[in-house]
Parts: structure tokens; C-alpha cells; sequence
């Protein structure tokens, strides 16, 4: 039986507050026609939904329009209540309105619109303030819905809205968000699978926010090393080989050993590797985002432990983002 | 009932037997003082050899040789039906052919508009040339004043000059009555119920210009109600 965990921070941010904030299960949705919004054109495609960008009328605002395909009500119940939890908070993508055609009854979410370019594109033009700036902006939006209780379990670079022009960031996609209660297993099947945590990967139950904090630091060091994804497994088991290959194996078995974790069988024949300090991975290429401080984030971010992991406040501390804090106080 | 193709059933007249041929559904029957008037059929033997003895076949007068070869029988035949149907085109914009196709439309016996908008609006069969062998028949909707293939295709065989290209407007001119008020519908395609918004923009450009043009009218003292045939409701 692994050993049981709770989150060093935020743990009890749940039982603080109504249980009408938390269960979402019993929650009544409430329903508007689409009528007052039009499709313009197919923006994106998930596993759970369609996604367009579209005009609110007759103000003629944009908006994206999220269709969600045939899934639990339950679950669509647990995405709409996150998100008007979060709503308004910092970095939070908004929910405007839900939706739902009468005669077919499929919902649809109505978000802001944020002029974003794909991450592949833009990320290479970032200077490295950007680079801070923005992850600065992320680790905001992280530490918002980890203090009301919610863990994202998706953060990757496609779920990171930026409209460089008006240097606006947005996470999006609550869609496996869940409320965090200590002491809870919770499905080990979220994430996707180049930002999937270590206990994701190990099938350890009991994690909390500090996932969102390795997916963060996995975001956070493909930019950084211009290196996407950072860790680029072939499969759920390869995701594992890769990290380890990186983190060596010495420490995956300290935190095995420590949560009374086994490895399943499909990593008998696992090598044995060296930890490779994150400083090798500097090149001519990336040397313009790479410094010791960025390196030393990492280092906290990267760990198999998510009990020694930073969390998303300490992150934000932490003095690689000295000049973001300088221009951006945070109270 | 029996329905002998070779013509040798004696005791049905010619163009009963013609008009219960399947897919002769969209004719009516010709009066046969309109066939043996020469002057109705000037012209027609441009396109039929002996014309008098088809005549006299369809008119019940004579009937096919039985000792011609069966070939030529067939022939024969064949330019009876040929002959009738080219008359038909003719007839249909007299008085009593206006009459009976009012029944026939009436009756919907030229079937149904497919469009979801003209609400089963009956349809009349109209040509596109009034020569034959050039096209087949096509079927005119006076709700959404369009044409359409029939539907089913012995009826899309046939040729559209045995209906003539003037017999819809001809008709509606006869009973302008009869001309439905149009439906204002416009279809916008949807997705998961939201609009597509180029076309929903087009739409209400649509309804803008006509609720444009209905106020100019209106102020004209033009009627453009249900009080009008052809008109809009």
C-alpha cells in the first residue's frame, strides 16, 4: 500500500469553504440558447470537444465557443462549476455564458477570446524577459486556483493563451481540473503525456497541486532549452524512461522507497542512468534563455518528490523572476 | 386491371390505355375533337409519318394492322405515342387542358416542392425547350419559382416538349389564384445549434433589404400581403 500524501499548501482550502463550492455533483446548471452567438471557423479539436471562435450578436464581440462532445453531465458539471470559481481570478481564462441548443441539448461554453498564435510560432520570437514574463503570468494563474482548492492537471504549453501584443496569458481548458481534498485518490489518467508528474506515471494516487508545478516545469524547460518537449516519451511507459534519463535513477527509487511505490512490470528492464545536471542541456542556440537561475528553478520544479517540489507562491519567488517582480509587484 | 402493351386489347380505348401506362402520370387526356382537328396538329409532321393513320389509332377510329410484321407494329406505336405527347404540349394551353391540369394540380399529381421552406407546395411540369429530344421534363415550384428533376425516373425520362416551355406561367396567368404566397423562411445552417455567422450575417443583410423594400412599398400603397396571390407572408 503506497503511503497517503497531502499537499503542503492549500490542503484544507476545500473544507474552508461551502460545500456548494466544492460539490460540484449537485450543482444546477443553468442553460442559455445559443442563439445570440455565431461560428466563424474551427479553432481547435480536443479528445472532449470542439472549439470555435465565434461573434457574440448583436455587440459583435469575439468569443470561443467550446462545443462539448457527448460526455458525463457529471463531468461537464465539474469543469463549469471550476470555472466559475475561478472566474475573474488572475490569468483565468473567463467563462461569459453556458450554453445549450434545446433541440439537441449539446452544450457549449462561451469563453473570452484571446488572440493567441501557436506556441511552435511564437515561442522562439520571446525575448528571455518574455520568456519570464509570461511564465510569471502562469505560475500566477497556478497559485490563484491552487489557493481556491483546484488543481489543473493539463498545464502544457496548448493550454497557454497568449496575445503577445497585449502581453495577455491565459490557461485554458479546465476540462480535468479537479477539486483538491486531502487524503483523496484521485484518476492517474490526466495530463498529457510529455507534462505528466512522475506520480502520474508511477500510478501514485495521492497527488495534489504540486502536479501542476512539474507540468510547469516541463513547459518551462522546453523554452528555456528551446527543447520541445523536454522530455519526449514514445508512450506512457517511455514518458518515465525519459525523465528518468534526466533525473536519474538513483532518486526515483528514494521516492519510491519513501511512498512505499512499485514499479510495474513494464520497467523491469529499466537501466540504470545517471542524473544529468540541467546545465548540460545548455547550447549556442539556447543561450540566450539560459542562466543559473533558470537552471536553478528547474531544478526545484523537476523533482519525482512533489513534496519537494516548489509550489506555484515559492516559484514565484524564486529569483529568476527578480525582474519580472521588480516591474510587476505582487502583494 | 389488364394492361396489354401490344395495344390488342380492344375493349380500352386508345388513350385510357395510354394515360394507365406507368410513368404517363403527368398527362391528362387529351379531348379527341382537339386531336382530329387538323389545324391543333400543324407542324407535327415534321416530327411523325402518317399522320392520319396515328390519328385515326389514338382517336379509336382504326387500330394497328394486325398483318403489319411486329416491328412495325411497334413502330407504329411508338409515333401514336410520340404523337399524343407532342398534341399534349399543345393542348395543355388550351382552355379545357388548363382545366384539367388544374385538376391533375390540384390532385398533386406532379408530386411535391423537395424544399423543406414551399411546405409541400405542389409542383407543375414545365420544359425547357419546346423541341423534342433536346431535354427532359422538369417540375416548377410557384412558391420558390424554381425547377427540380422528378423524383422518380420514369417520370425523368420524359421528354420536356411534351409539357412545352409556357404551360407554368400560362397557367398561373389562367388562375393567379392558385399562386401561393411565399414563405419568408431563409435556411442559415447551423452547427451544434449556433449559426454560422458569414451566412447569418447574409441573412440579416436579407432581412434588412427586405423589410427595406417592404416599407418603400408600403408607402407606395402596394400590397405585398396574403391578400395577393404571389405575394408575402
Amino acid at each position: 500500500m503506497p503511503e497517503h500524501s497531502v499537499s503542503k499548501v492549500y490542503a484544507d482550502a476545500n473544507e474552508k469553504k461551502d460545500k456548494e463550492y466544492w460539490d460540484y455533483d449537485n450543482v444546477t446548471l443553468t442553460w442559455n440558447s445559443p442563439e445570440q452567438y455565431e461560428i466563424t471557423s474551427k479553432i481547435g479539436r480536443g479528445k472532449y470537444s470542439e472549439v470555435f471562435e465565434g461573434y457574440k450578436i448583436p455587440q459583435g464581440s469575439k468569443v470561443v465557443i467550446k462545443v462539448l462532445k457527448p460526455i458525463r453531465r457529471k463531468k461537464i458539471k465539474r469543469e463549469v462549476k471550476i470555472l466559475q470559481n475561478l472566474l475573474g481570478g488572475p490569468n483565468i481564462i473567463s467563462l461569459l455564458d453556458t450554453v445549450r441548443d434545446s433541440v439537441s441539448k449539446t452544450p457549449a461554453l462561451i469563453f473570452e477570446s484571446v488572440d493567441n498564435i501557436d506556441f511552435r510560432t511564437l515561442y522562439p520570437t520571446f525575448s528571455d524577459l518574455d520568456v519570464r514574463y509570461y511564465m510569471f503570468q502562469l505560475l500566477k494563474a497556478l497559485d490563484f486556483c491552487h489557493s481556491m482548492g483546484i488543481m489543473h492537471r493539463d498545464v502544457k504549453p496548448h493550454n497557454v493563451m497568449i496575445d503577445h501584443k497585449q502581453r495577455k496569458l491565459r490557461l485554458i481548458d479546465w476540462g480535468l481540473a479537479e477539486f483538491y481534498h486531502p487524503e483523496t485518490e484521485y484518476n492517474v489518467r490526466v495530463a498529457s503525456r510529455y507534462f505528466k508528474g512522475p506520480e502520474l506515471l508511477v500510478d501514485f494516487r495521492y497527488y495534489d497541486y504540486s502536479l501542476d508545478l512539474w507540468s510547469f516545469g516541463a513547459t518551462l524547460a522546453s523554452m528555456v532549452f528551446m527543447k520541445v518537449p523536454f522530455f519526449h516519451g514514445k508512450s506512457n511507459t517511455d514518458q518515465l524512461v525519459q525523465i528518468v534519463r534526466v533525473l536519474g535513477t538513483e532518486d526515483l527509487y528514494k521516492y519510491l522507497e519513501k511512498y512505499k511505490l512499485t514499479l510495474g512490470e513494464e520497467y523491469e528492464a529499466l537501466s540504470y542512468f545517471v542524473k544529468r545536471p540541467l546545465a548540460r542541456f545548455a547550447n549556442d542556440e539556447n543561450a540566450k534563455y539560459v542562466c543559473n537561475e533558470a537552471i536553478d528553478l528547474l531544478d526545484k520544479l523537476l523533482r519525482y518528490d512533489h513534496h519537494e517540489r516548489l509550489t506555484a507562491k515559492e516559484a514565484m519567488e524564486h529569483s529568476y523572476f527578480d525582474p519580472i517582480r521588480e516591474m510587476d509587484p505582487v502583494p | 386491371m389488364d394492361k396489354d402493351d401490344s395495344g390488342s386489347d380492344y375493349t380500352e380505348y386508345w388513350i385510357d390505355w395510354f394515360l394507365g401506362m406507368k410513368g404517363n402520370e403527368y398527362f391528362c387526356d387529351i379531348d379527341p375533337e382537339y386531336i382530329r382537328d387538323r389545324f391543333n396538329l400543324t407542324g407535327l409532321n415534321k416530327y411523325v409519318n402518317r399522320l392520319t393513320t396515328l390519328i385515326d389509332i389514338i382517336t379509336d377510329v382504326s387500330v394497328i394492322d394486325d398483318s403489319l410484321p411486329e416491328k412495325k407494329r411497334r413502330e407504329i406505336e411508338d409515333d401514336c405515342k410520340f404523337l399524343y405527347s407532342l398534341i399534349h404540349s399543345r393542348y395543355i394551353l388550351t382552355i379545357k387542358g388548363l382545366s384539367q391540369m388544374y385538376e391533375k394540380y390540384t390532385d398533386s399529381d406532379f408530386g411535391y416542392c423537395p424544399r423543406e421552406f414551399c411546405r409541400l407546395q405542389p409542383l407543375l411540369p414545365v420544359g425547357l425547350s419546346d423541341i423534342p429530344n433536346l431535354s427532359t421534363v422538369k417540375l416548377y415550384c410557384p412558391n420558390c419559382e424554381d425547377i427540380y428533376n422528378p423524383k422518380s425516373v420514369r417520370h425523368s425520362r420524359l421528354d420536356g416538349a411534351f409539357f412545352g416551355t409556357s404551360f407554368p406561367a400560362m397557367f398561373f396567368q389562367t388562375y393567379p389564384e392558385l399562386i401561393p404566397t411565399h414563405s419568408l423562411n431563409i435556411y442559415t445552417p447551423k452547427m451544434f445549434g449556433f449559426h454560422v455567422h458569414q451566412s447569418a450575417q447574409l441573412t440579416r443583410w436579407r432581412l434588412f433589404q427586405r423589410e427595406k423594400q417592404m416599407k418603400e412599398l408600403e408607402s407606395q400603397d402596394i400590397d405585398i400581403g396574403t391578400s395577393t396571390p404571389g405575394g408575402y407572408k
